[in-house]
């Protein structure tokens, strides 16, 4: 094994342990924090303190792992495969653009340009505008 | 620098950012031109917010100036039954005519994001027949989390539940989740997360995961929006074009390109352009109409003698970035000035004489210890609530809205802790002031025995409860008048019926 092979097999293990480590890491929390609010709802699963904990354990597979990045990109260390053709070898069937290109496109910016304007007149922009300017928990993932 | 000795590229040369990574980045700080909503921890509040940017990007996403497709169109599909979505559907059809998957290899910060993170150096996967077939998984993620899930609630419960936001989306977590909790202002809405976090988390870091080794594999394995965009790819006015007259079907357009395309233009191709090197034939263009933007070579070697935009173009495109900047930062009218951050900081107190009817000699505010300030709205049965009038007994304030989710779901609790203890607690449900459907009409099928009213013009309970724009809210008062609780979180039974305790206490 050469030692740009090692090199990006090292880099990848690094990628997969830290990984798994954040997201076991969030496991663990959450099924910590369960069993104290199962005794207490007033307390909360995740909090500050215990991510950075957390953060704290992991922040060496972080540093080892954005050191090595750093490294690899300096050296120019990269996959040789990844730049090579895909062994594809068939030729490309070529498809005839559609009949009345053109006159599909104007009449599909035609149609878009009008659902715009009912929307604005039903009030879709407002729904959009309602939306996008309150945080919805649920839809963000926090909770 | 730009040359090395032996005609072997530089370390610049080689590394160097291209014009599409150039306009990634711009794009990506165009769609979050907000920087103070990093620094503050809050999200843009302006009326551009009405409007979609074409990239997938969270509009929770504390830069966001502007909706998310994806988003929006999830939530005018649920809310089909009083509403229909043409707004929606006539911004995703106007982008993907426009620029179809230019989109995505362009302007999209999700995939800037897969990118960088696919530069990694690691072993890669290689494109196959495999990765291919997977290409056709997008199209069942939009079918089930896009428009099923959101359809399905909508019309037969009148739920607003985002299925892809909700379950999936990976800028959710990252942009909207993960950029508000990086906060230190932010700190209180960690006792938010529960399993949708852990949950959304683990997805992150797998998806994360996979583009680091699979190349854009979000893009190509997942994204609706992808999905949505490459039905268009046939007629888009700007992308790579190829000239069949020049074409002699060698296939090194597909054998170089990263995506799995079959040719280039078809559902998956993002027009990247990566492949106008590779044609020795001449037989690529990238073209907006008919402005051929970038001429194509005539031989692969005469790939470096590819014109780049114009100064013009760059010149212009800075002026509009300044100009973003600077208006939705400082000059925006339409931002509120006197909104409360998320993380609202300890109300000014004042010291106040005791309450006239429950005693307590507390300092006015909204903070756990203080007196709430007293308040009156008028119900959806026609009677007035006021909070003066509430004390001797447990007192539970929740601000929700129709369009909110979490909210709908918890207003059933309330009213089995209503009923439960209907002598000793009084609990008003305070709809916000955003309003997309009459709040009165959308209760009234449940038969809820809570009182309901909704904040007047200017918010002036969502003041008093130090509210921010994260709904819900819940504020418990006991017995006193005093705040016991002022949460952002959903509530659970368990958790009203503890507070219920707390409060009687």
């Amino acid at each position: 094994m050469n030692g740009k092979k090692f090199f990006l097999i090292l880099q990848a293990v690094v990628c997969i342990v830290l990984a798994l480590w954040l997201a076991v890491g969030a496991v663990a929390i959450w099924v910590e924090g369960s069993a104290r609010k199962a005794e207490d709802p007033l307390e909360s699963i995740y909090t500050a303190e215990n991510v950075g904990a957390r953060l704290g354990q992991i922040l060496p597979a972080i540093l080892l792992s954005l050191c090595l990045m750093a490294a690899g990109i300096l050296l120019g260390v990269k996959d040789p495969r990844a730049d090579q053709p895909a062994g594809m070898n068939h030729p490309v069937r070529l498809k005839s653009p559609p009949k009345h290109q053109s006159l599909i496109k104007t009449a599909l910016v035609v149609v878009a340009v009008c659902l715009i304007l009912l929307g604005i007149l039903n009030g879709g922009a407002w729904d959009v505008l309602v939306k996008g300017t309150s945080i919805c928990t649920e839809c963000v993932g926090l909770g | 620098m730009d040359k090395h000795p032996a005609g072997k590229p530089s370390w610049w040369q080689a590394h160097r950012p291209t014009t599409r990574r150039l306009v990634q980045l711009y794009a990506a700080l165009l769609h979050n031109a907000y920087i103070k909503g990093f620094i503050d921890g809050k999200i843009y509040e302006g009326s551009a917010k009405a409007l979609c940017f074409p990239g997938f990007n969270c509009y929770s996403c504390p830069g966001a100036v502007a909706g998310c497709p994806l988003g929006s169109i999830q939530n005018a599909l649920s809310a089909m039954g009083h509403k229909a979505p043409w707004y929606v559907l006539g911004i995703i059809m106007l982008f993907g005519v426009c620029l179809g998957r230019t989109i995505c290899g362009w302007l999209c910060p999700l995939g800037l994001i897969q990118e960088l993170l696919h530069r990694i150096p690691t072993p890669k996967i290689r494109k196959s027949k495999i990765t291919r077939a997977l290409t056709w998984a997008k199209y069942v993620f939009l079918a089930v989390f896009v428009l099923a899930i959101p359809v399905y609630y909508g019309l037969s419960r009148n739920l607003p539940v985002p299925g892809f936001c909700k379950y999936i989306c990976p800028a959710g977590t990252l942009e909207g989740a993960v950029g508000h909790l990086a906060n230190p202002g932010n700190a209180s809405m960690y006792q938010l997360l529960g399993i949708l976090f852990t949950r959304k988390w683990v997805i992150l870091i797998a998806i994360g995961l996979a583009c680091v080794f699979c190349y854009r594999s979000f893009c190509r394995f997942v994204c609706p929006l992808g999905a949505i965009y490459g039905l268009f790819n046939r007629f888009n006015i700007i992308g790579v074009k190829l000239d069949p007259d020049r074409c002699n079907g060698c296939g090194a357009c597909v054998r170089h390109c990263g995506m799995d395309v079959s040719r280039v233009g078809d559902r998956e191709c993002i027009h990247c352009g990566a492949c106008l090197e590779h044609c020795a034939q001449g037989a690529l263009s990238i073209k907006a109409g008919k402005i051929l933007l970038k001429s194509a070579p005539l031989s692969a070697s005469a790939a470096e003698n590819r014109t780049s935009p114009g100064r013009v173009l760059w010149g212009i495109a800075l002026a509009v970035l300044c100009f973003a900047l600077i208006w939705f930062n400082f000059l925006d009218p339409s931002v509120q000035k006197d909104s409360v951050p998320v993380s609202a900081p300890p109300a000014a107190v004042t010291e106040t004489p005791a309450d006239e009817k429950g005693g307590s000699t507390a300092p006015v505010g909204h903070d756990i210890g203080n007196r709430l300030e007293d308040f009156s709205l008028k119900c959806y049965d026609g009677s007035e609530y006021h909070l003066a009038d509430t004390r001797g007994k447990v007192v539970f304030i929740n601000r929700w809205a129709t369009w909110c989710t979490p909210c709908v779901n918890e207003l059933p609790y309330f009213n089995e802790l209503f009923t439960a203890h209907r002598e000793d607690v009084c609990i008003i449900a305070v709809h916000s002031s955003m309003i997309t459907q009459d709040p009165a009409e959308f209760i009234a099928p449940y038969g809820y025995e809570i009182s309901f009213a909704t904040d007047e013009d200017g918010d002036p309970v969502k003041k008093i409860v130090g509210g921010s724009d994260t709904l819900p809210q819940t504020v418990v008062l006991n017995r006193n008048g005093e705040v016991i609780y002022n949460s952002e979180k959903s509530v659970t039974p368990e958790l009203l019926e503890a507070l219920y305790q707390k409060g009687t206490e």
